[in-house]
């Protein structure tokens, strides 16, 4: 079926007048002022009324100044001429002489400037330019300015200031020539402006302010620039603003020499943002007008940018010292992201700086320096099968600067995360010695010494906290959580009394506003220990109550009733919670649950798993509404430590629905699934998560990098050899390969490329001769595979393809390969 | 970035307590609520030298291209300050007003 045709539009003359008035309505109010002219004109030949007569006179005017903010003066000009004739009215007279004046058409202006002198309001504007304009000693204005205007009148005063400070008078009668022109003078700004410049001569800083209140719209704003740049600090900067012909009045106001001039304009020529090469040739070139020591140091800073001028450098400043070279060679390589290349030349500017120990200086600097070669280690080593380099760099530098207080903690984190927690106790003790009122070292010490059950040493950290700083709300945690487990241990013990006591003591330290039922619950159990039943449940309940929620209520009975070995379901009818399965729990109450199974696990309470075994579906149901990444990264990072595997698979695959390609999501996800056991890992899993793994590394996700690498790396080092994609899983490699060994590796392979196939074969051999005997392999198969390791990656396809059958694996009493007891 | 020692005005060699004084001198000359720009530029420089630490680390590690803004000033020094003549005045304000044309 053909579609009806649209109604032809009616032309503008046929439409009825009802329609034209809204029409021109609408024109004007989205500033149509061309289409609406149209309009009212027709309106006004099928009737004059004086309100469209008025509309038309008003469309007439916005179109012209339309037309004059886009530069069309003379058509705006033209336009304005109109309006009388049309709709017999004079409007805004001051502007139809300023597009006048701004064509040059000065002597048109004058006559209307006369003819409408009397309709002329707010023409300050206009005056200053006229005045302007005379003084420029324009003839046209000059022969017809009327003889009685301010104009005229103050004409003479204001060419005699003019003169007196153009013909160096002293500044006393440029000043008295000044103040003979009114402030309310179309001559004002003139007078500013001359002010300002003979301030210049004086007292530059406080030249600006005189040219303050001169307007942008002002023919004396340009030299309002010049005055400030003259001022300026940084006259050389300021001058980048200037254009030409500002920028030659400026530099002859400051007096600049010719060679000082030459400089500038190549400075200007610059612009804002040259490249390397440029500037540093624009300070060579200019060597003789710029103050050698800093221009030194400025072509310094740039060789490390811009190598290639070393050769000109040396030229000009002499040889650079061993440790300049060094350094500039390491910020090179850094920037080339060479970190091999940077960490040894980083290296050797340690060597050169110790060379000279008992320089302050210089120890400080190889401290600063061994930091940095951490901080380059860190990107390229997750490898915690030996001591990593990050670490071995930052003990290192505390050698030389023992009072860098981070690099303490530092080493405490690194070992924390790589479960060294020997060394991690061991670095915060130091910490603690060295830093003994420092409540960031303070905290990290109650963190240790909760870890290892040492409560009465965590809460003696945590009172100095308090001491330090009273509001340290973590420090009082932990405090309240130390008279907890004691008065836990005094209810074990039947010591009630005792208990009571540190109960009591909890209770007071907890802030009213933050009482979270803990206190009270545990005076329920203490209640219900010493059979005094009618305090039981009112303990219990206020305690639950105080939680914020059945779920959560649940959660604190259910974990500390174990703490002191009693069921929580004893409780359960009498106080009317009903089935923990069928509770509700809000986004607020999940990650409230989320921070107390996280301080539960970091008290080492083992009975949070089981407890959170009952809480299961109300928490995959609460976690079901969650939407924001951050809510989703808390309780999969709860899930993971507390451990609960299936609700942590739960909580990364509802991430997953919101952000799909998340790093360390698709990580939580295989570890719930896999229940945190590598053998457990599905070859599909494993390609995902070497995926995962490059993509964090990508994006510089450590938390992820160090989750996935931990647990690939959980059983030995696997090493990224490559093997078929989505197949069967393949065999771990037999051996672990730290980064510095793999390093080692590809140097002995290019080393082995390089040399003639005879002497490449005796070296090959001598390698495999020299290999360290292996339990687990027979040392044909440790031969084959360094062989095809160092022969690069045909032979290790070769090998890897080759059936399991000829590989006789090691038994298992004899560990698997990449087994944990390697 | 400018080089900070001359931002503050301080020679290489100035302590913890000379490079504090020239930091709240500029402070007071160039308040952020009057000069915003120039007050960051201030507060950088004296974050980057603060301490003889700050300042060993600028020393060794900073690599960022640097503005020789500074330099150039420097070399500008304005010899005996010049007046403008009544003839350059008229023509540049002549210039001005017929330039827009």
């Amino acid at each position: 079926m053909r579609k009806p045709l649209p109604s032809p539009r009616l032309r503008l003359e046929e439409q009825p007048t009802r329609e034209l008035i809204a029409r021109g309505e609408a024109l004007l109010a989205t500033h149509d002022y061309k289409d609406a002219i149209d309009v009212y004109k027709l309106l006004l030949k099928r009737e004059p009324q004086a309100g469209w007569r008025e509309s038309l006179a008003s469309t007439y005017l916005e179109r012209a100044k339309q037309l004059a903010s886009k530069g069309m003066y003379r058509e705006a000009a033209v336009l304005w001429e109109n309006l009388p004739s049309l709709c017999g009215q004079i409007r805004q007279p001051e502007l139809y002489i300023d597009w006048l004046l701004q064509t040059g058409q000065y002597a048109k202006a004058m006559r209307a400037y006369v003819q409408h002198a009397a309709a002329l309001s707010g023409a300050g504007e206009l005056e200053t330019r006229l005045a302007a304009l005379t003084l420029a000693g324009q003839k046209d204005i000059l022969q017809t300015l009327p003889q009685d205007t301010p104009l005229r009148r103050q004409l003479s005063v204001a060419q005699a200031a003019l003169r007196a400070y153009g013909q160096g008078e002293a500044e006393a009668t440029v000043r008295e020539c000044l103040q003979n022109i009114p402030i309310r003078s179309p001559y004002r700004d003139l007078r500013q402006a001359l002010s300002a410049l003979l301030k210049l001569d004086t007292d530059p800083a406080g030249a600006p302010a005189l040219v303050e209140r001169i307007l942008p719209t002002s023919p004396y704003h340009d030299l309002a620039e010049i005055v400030r740049a003259c001022a300026a600090r940084e006259p050389a900067r300021a001058m980048l603003a200037l254009d030409s012909v500002q920028r030659d009045l400026a530099v002859h106001l400051l007096g600049l020499n010719p060679q000082q001039i030459k400089l500038l304009k190549e400075w200007t020529r610059l612009g804002e943002q040259p490249n390397d090469k440029t500037l540093f040739g624009f300070i060579t070139n200019n060597l003789a007008l710029l103050d050698q020591e800093q221009a030194r140091q400025a072509c310094l800073a740039l060789l490390a940018v811009y190598p290639r001028g070393q050769p000109t450098y040396i030229k000009l400043f002499g040889p650079l010292p061993s440790l300049e070279a060094h350094r500039l060679q390491a910020l090179q390589a850094e920037q080339e992201h060479d970190l091999r290349r940077a960490l040894h030349h980083w290296q050797a500017c340690v060597g050169e700086l110790v060379k000279d120990r008992k320089n302050p200086d210089h120890r400080l600097m190889a401290a600063l320096v061994l930091r940095q070669m951490a901080e380059l280690a860190k990107h390229e080593d997750y490898s915690w099968e030996d001591e990593s380099d990050v670490c071995k760099y930052l003990k290192q530098s505390l050698d030389f600067d023992p009072d860098d207080r981070d690099v303490y903690l530092k080493l405490a984190a690194l070992y924390k995360e790589a479960d060294d927690d020997k060394e991690y106790h061991q670095w915060v003790e130091r910490a603690v010695k060295q830093f003994p009122d420092d409540p960031q070292v303070l905290m990290a010490a109650v963190a240790t010494a909760t870890a290892r059950k040492a409560y009465k040493k965590a809460a003696g950290f945590a009172e100095r906290v308090l001491e330090l700083d009273p509001i340290n709300s973590k420090a009082r945690a932990v405090l309240i959580n130390s008279h907890l487990a004691h008065a836990r241990k005094q209810i074990v013990a039947g010591k009630y009394a005792l208990a009571e006591k540190e109960l009591d003591s909890a209770s007071q330290l907890e802030r009213d506003n933050a009482r979270s039922g803990i206190v009270e619950i545990n005076r329920g159990l203490l209640a219900f220990k010493q059979r005094q039943h009618e305090r039981v449940y009112h303990w219990l309940k206020e305690g639950i109550r105080l939680a914020g929620s059945p779920l959560l209520g649940w959660l604190r009975l259910a974990v500390e009733a174990s703490g002191i070995k009693l069921e929580p379901t004893t409780f359960q009818s009498d106080l009317g919670l009903g089935d923990p399965r069928k509770f509700t729990a809000s986004r607020a109450d999940l990650l409230t649950l989320t921070q107390w199974v996280n301080a539960y696990q970091e008290e080492g309470v083992d009975s949070i798993s089981s407890v959170l075994e009952d809480l299961e579906k109300p928490l995959k149901r609460a976690i079901k509404e969650l939407g924001k990444e951050e809510d989703l990264l808390s309780v999969c990072e709860c899930f993971h430590q507390a451990p609960h595997y299936e609700l942590l698979e739960y909580a990364a695959t509802g991430a997953l629905q919101h952000c799909p390609e998340r790093p360390i999501f698709i990580y939580y996800q295989i570890y719930g699934r896999a229940e945190g056991e590598v053998d457990a890992l599905k070859g599909r899993d494993y390609d995902r998560l070497e995926d995962a793994l490059k993509e964090a590394k990508k994006a510089e996700d450590h938390r992820a990098v160090m989750r996935i690498v931990h647990f690939i790396h959980q059983r030995g080092l696997f090493t990224s050899f490559p093997r078929p994609r989505g197949g069967p899983r393949s065999m771990p490699m037999p051996m672990s390969m730290p980064p510095q060994m793999r390093r080692e590796m590809e140097e002995a392979r290019e080393e082995l490329e390089q040399m003639p196939p005879a002497l490449r074969e005796r070296m090959l051999n001598q390698l495999l001769d020299s290999l360290p005997q292996d339990d687990d392999f027979p040392p044909e198969v440790q031969r084959a595979i360094m062989k095809a390791l160092l022969l690069g990656g045909d032979g290790l396809e070769e090998l890897l393809n080759m059936d399991m059958d000829d590989f006789p694996m090691p038994s298992p009493g004899r560990g698997r390969p990449g087994g944990r007891q390697r | 970035m400018q080089n900070p020692f001359t931002v503050l005005d301080v020679v290489e060699t100035a302590d913890d307590d000379a490079i504090k004084k020239a930091y709240l001198q500029q402070v007071r000359e160039y308040p952020p609520e009057r000069d915003p720009e120039r007050f960051q530029v201030i507060r950088t420089a004296y974050e980057t030298i603060k301490t003889r630490r700050d300042r060993l680390r600028y020393r060794l590690f900073q690599h960022k291209t640097p503005n020789p803004a500074g330099l150039v000033a420097a070399a500008l020094q304005p010899g005996p300050p010049r007046r403008l003549t009544e003839q350059q005045l008229r023509q540049w304000l002549n210039h001005r007003l017929t330039s827009q044309k």
